[in-house]
């Protein structure tokens, strides 16, 4: 790749967000869906707006583009996907919990990630999804102040749709550990989601 | 709740599912004892448990999927494709769609002839001029599979808005899934048709080409009954030669069929022909009971893949145990090393199986043998109960304790009044190979199967071992197994000379096979060799002179060559084993290189780097291509086909060339891939040889409305043109060793004759009358002379 990727070794980006940097995860947010855009864009010029979207090709797509095929390092492939993946859940999350807090008559507070807005723009969720994303994010919420890895899991895998090795390889834990851990959230949160929508009911 | 008590409760909760669900309850109670909050906190996520997969899937499916695609501003309208022009061909109508592809009906537009074709649009459209390149290189070689129960590749290319497209076969039929169920086919009807799928899978693997996406709706089979496998390689194309990588994650939509994947496909690790052995292994399963290997455990696409990772499919049911879940869990293991190595050890499993033989699936014990024995022979068996003790006894006696075994054999056998210990058995199989034919084949079987255990055993003799082999071999062959008579016969002969070596070099240890050096080209003049009808082998120097008789005409012999050392010679057999055997050229130590099985001739016996190819024929007329070292060990198998002959060796040993239903293919070695040269199956052809520098095939061929005349072509297959000139019959064409000319015979006035030309066909003469020649004049039967012409020049 010869012109300037803002995610190759040099900037240090993807570097910054395994650190943990703040600043840096909010710098890939937008970076990746600019990039998801733009590509999904040229997409569906090629097959005339006449598409079934492969995500996961489209997501792999946005990764060669800015970190470039010369880093094949799967720690920061898997990063990458992690970072995607949590951007995903705050999209999709923060529409849900606006919508279901206005409907019920409460305020809104208007925390919307710029490239989030058009995303959900275009989602044409039912009520009943939207209840259930809200339920789960609300859920998800309280799991991970108990169990912060096994919601790092969860991010990964049902937002994300990473594989259990890739999950593996981005929070540094064994595929073993990714595959107890999913299996014991998805239990956790669906008791906790009933519990929550049966109240609403 | 703190961090230790979720990590606590998530160890019980992983222990209680591995409880089986109605002693759940009851595990959850022991192991909380009188701690009812843990109890309940358990008990509820278990319950949860049930319904959670199912939930999360259906929940990506409406919301995470769709999100992504509303991200990506995807719409769902567009224009429309049917009526378009595509290259050469005209959309009729959409029959299929698939996450990366769409499939239409479609015929030729130029309206040059009626043809049916399904034309498949790929996407995503490539980014460079590089993978487009690629996108062509690999549908070369798609291009190239010719076998009747594959699709073939027609044509393809990219359309003007950038997309690949790839044109098809069309094939009119039905799922395999759903044929065998419309059809009521029996089990042993459906494992017949799985072989057949399996064979035409090894074709495509000894092509170099993996399907990747093996499943019921790629196996069609047409209202003939005919197996046709789609979109092989596709699944190649379509990963690689898209811009991205292989996709390794997933959400929502992707091209590989989850159902069907196998583990490393999910692990985005390397993809291998071992993994359509797993995915033939999720094919034979769910035609056999009915579902998918993990269908079960996976309402959501996550919990699928957790399933094909991690757990084992349940056992078929339905009555099928036994050797068919061994043989499709063998299939299906998790680990590739652990497969068959190839599609034909499944279908020989699968062929095994049916007929009646212990599945290698198995472990082999003496105890599953002896009941397979006993399983065939039932009716039998029941009528003498007491041979089945004998055997078992002696099956038994094989593997453990001889000395004591053979006792309690001979105090059985007496009052049985059979073969009184397992050497009897063994001389019965001795004596049944000489047998002209066989009264019960099951009983072969179980002698064979005896007789190779106790052959087997680790104090056995050679000489007893080889002889046992043998004999197994040859009843093997009679049962017609080939495969397994061919490899038994081939050991004991490798055996057999190893021994021999030893008693020559006086219990010194010696070195086989590998004192063979490959001699420089041109640096030694060599006799040229012949054969004098009914097959006797002379040679005769260049000039004519010294003509001396090698093989003893009481043994018909014939097709000689000169082996890689270049002071042997390597010729065939008439008559006796028609194996291939290696002489010096006074005759003597005449060694036999091959063991074909009664019945099959070894032909045409070619240096190649070290080693031979040859062809082998067997008894049905069916020919194969093989290698084997100058030793006789490492006898391979080269080539897919069954009616491969006229092998000619590259001058660097890099390829052989080979005739398959009249067209030309180049094996490249040791990759071992197949190219087809040439695409006239209808005109004959004859392959003379490579050129000494390695670029130019040179053979004849009859084209409508001529004679048999010489072609040269390069070795990819292009550049074809005719170097005969006139309308004469041409052939057995030869290159000069430095490749300027070409030496042919020719009957250009009524009688043979011998000619010379240049390479580009100008300058011919008539060198008949020439000394030399009477190597090839009329009634000496020339086979094939040497390749050394240089005298002609």
């Amino acid at each position: 790749m010869s012109e300037a990727s803002p995610l190759t070794t040099d900037s240090g980006l993807l570097e910054a967000v395994e650190r943990g940097d703040a600043a840096a995860l909010t710098a890939l947010f937008s970076l990746v869906y600019r990039e998801l855009r733009i590509l999904a864009r040229q997409q569906r010029r090629r097959w005339h707006g006449d598409i079934t979207l492969d995500t996961t090709a489209l997501v792999h797509e946005v990764y060669l583009k800015l970190v470039g095929r010369q880093q094949p390092a799967s720690r920061s492939r898997a990063h990458f996907f992690a970072v995607a993946a949590k951007a995903m859940r705050h999209i999709l999350c923060n529409y849900a919990r606006d919508r279901s807090r206005n409907k019920r008559g409460g305020r809104v507070p208007h925390i919307r990630l710029e490239p989030g807005e058009d995303v959900v723009g275009h989602l044409q969720l039912t009520d009943d999804q939207t209840e259930r994303l809200a339920a789960l994010d609300e859920a998800l919420r309280a799991f991970a102040r108990i169990a912060e890895r096994q919601a790092q899991v969860v991010e990964c895998r049902f937002f994300g749709g990473m594989s259990i090795d890739d999950t593996a390889t981005a929070l540094g834990i064994s595929a073993r550990t990714v595959r107890r851990d999913w299996i014991f959230a998805r239990a956790w949160l669906r008791r906790e989601m009933q519990l929550r929508l049966d109240e609403l009911d | 709740m703190n961090e230790p008590r979720v990590e606590r409760l998530s160890a019980l909760f992983e222990q209680a599912l591995s409880v089986p669900p109605e002693k759940r309850a009851e595990f959850v109670r022991q192991v909380c004892g009188d701690n009812t909050a843990l109890q309940r906190e358990l008990g509820s996520l278990l319950d949860a448990e049930r319904s959670a997969a199912k939930y999360f899937d259906d929940l990506a499916d409406v919301v995470v999927s769709p999100a992504y695609a509303a991200l990506a501003g995807a719409e769902t309208a567009g224009p429309r494709w049917e009526g378009r022009r595509v290259g050469a061909y005209r959309l009729v109508r959409e029959i299929g769609r698939g996450g990366m592809s769409r499939v239409f009906l479609a015929e030729r537009a130029d309206g040059e002839f009626e043809q049916q074709v399904a034309l498949k649009l790929l996407r995503p459209g490539f980014d460079s001029d590089i993978d487009v390149m690629r996108f062509r290189a690999e549908r070369q070689i798609l291009a190239s599979l010719s076998h009747p129960n594959i699709a073939r590749l027609l044509d393809g290319g990219v359309t003007d808005d950038a997309l690949p497209y790839l044109v098809l076969e069309y094939v009119d039929g039905v799922p395999v899934d759903r044929y065998c169920e419309s059809h009521g086919l029996t089990t042993r009807q459906r494992l017949e048709l799985f072989v057949t799928i399996a064979d035409a899978v090894e074709y495509a693997h000894r092509n170099s080409v993996v399907h990747r996406d093996l499943k019921p709706s790629n196996i069609l089979v047409t209202s003939d009954g005919t197996v046709k496998l789609l979109d092989f390689g596709v699944a190649k194309l379509i990963e690689e030669g898209a811009p991205s990588a292989r996709p390794t994650t997933r959400t929502g939509h992707r091209w590989m069929t989850p159902e069907y994947a196998a583990p490393e496909q999910i692990r985005g690790k390397p993809i291998t022909p071992r993994t359509d052995v797993y995915q033939l292994g999720a094919a034979l399963y769910e035609l056999l009971a009915g579902r998918t290997p993990f269908r079960h455990c996976g309402e959501t696409i996550h919990e699928l893949e957790g399933a094909i990772l991690e757990r084992e499919p349940d056992a078929l049911g339905g009555g099928l145990g036994g050797d068919l879940d061994a043989i499709v869990f063998k299939a299906l293991r998790k680990n590739p090393d652990e497969r068959y190595a190839s599609a034909s050890e499944f279908a020989d499993d699968v062929r095994r199986h049916l007929t009646g033989h212990p599945v290698r699936a198995r472990r082999q014990t003496f105890g599953y043998l002896t009941r397979r024995f006993a399983h065939r022979n039932r009716f039998r068996l029941a009528v003498a109960a007491g041979i089945v003790l004998v055997l078992v006894t002696a099956l038994t006696a094989v593997g453990v304790e001889e000395k004591r075994a053979r006792r309690a054999l001979a105090e059985l056998a007496s009052r049985a009044g059979v073969a009184d210990s397992v050497p009897a058995v063994v001389n019965e199989l001795l004596g049944l190979s000489s047998a002209d034919t066989l009264a019960d084949t099951a009983a072969a079987r179980g002698l064979v199967r005896i007789g190779l255990a106790y052959a087997r055993a680790p104090s056995r003799q050679p000489q007893r071992r080889a002889q046992i082999l043998e004999a197994a071999g040859i009843v093997q062959a009679k049962l017609r197994e080939y495969d397994s008579a061919a490899a038994l016969l081939q050991e004991a002969l490798v055996m057999r000379r190893r021994l021999a070596e030893v008693r020559r070099a006086g219990n010194r240890t010696v070195a086989i096979g590998s004192s063979a050096a490959v001699v420089a080209r041109g640096t030694m003049r060599r006799p040229l060799l012949f054969t004098r009808p009914p097959g006797i082998v002379f040679m005769v120097d260049e000039d004519g002179s010294h003509e001396r008789r090698i093989t003893d005409p009481s043994q018909p012999s014939d097709a000689p060559a000169w082996a890689a050392d270049g002071r042997r010679v390597l010729l065939v057999h008439l008559s006796g084993v028609r194996g291939i055997y290696i002489v010096n050229p006074d005759g003597s130590g005449l060694t036999q290189v091959t063991a074909p099985p009664p019945g099959w001739q070894d032909y045409g016996p070619l240096a190649f780097g070290n080693g031979i190819v040859f062809f082998r024929d067997d008894s049905t007329g069916q020919s194969m291509i093989y290698h084997v070292n100058v030793d006789g060990t490492g006898l391979t198998r080269l080539t897919s086909g069954l009616r491969d002959i006229n092998v000619r060796p590259s001058p660097n040993a890099d390829f052989v060339l080979f005739r398959r239903d009249n067209d030309i293919y180049r094996l490249d070695l040791p990759q071992r891939t197949e190219t087809r040269l040439t695409n006239t199956p209808k005109r004959h052809k004859g392959i003379a040889g490579v050129s000494p520098d390695g670029t130019t095939i040179l053979f004849t061929r009859i084209d409508p409305g001529r004679f048999e005349q010489i072609f040269v072509m390069s070795v990819d297959g292009t550049h074809t043109r005719r170097i005969s000139r006139g309308n004469y019959y041409d052939f057995l064409p030869r290159w000069s060793p430095d490749g300027t000319h070409i030496a042919f015979s020719s009957s250009r006035d009524g009688t043979n004759g011998v000619y010379i030309m240049r390479a580009d066909g100008s300058d011919v003469r008539d060198v008949s009358r020439t000394p030399l020649t009477l190597a090839m004049r009329p009634g000496t039967g020339v086979i094939d002379v040497n390749e050394n012409l240089s005298a002609w020049r």
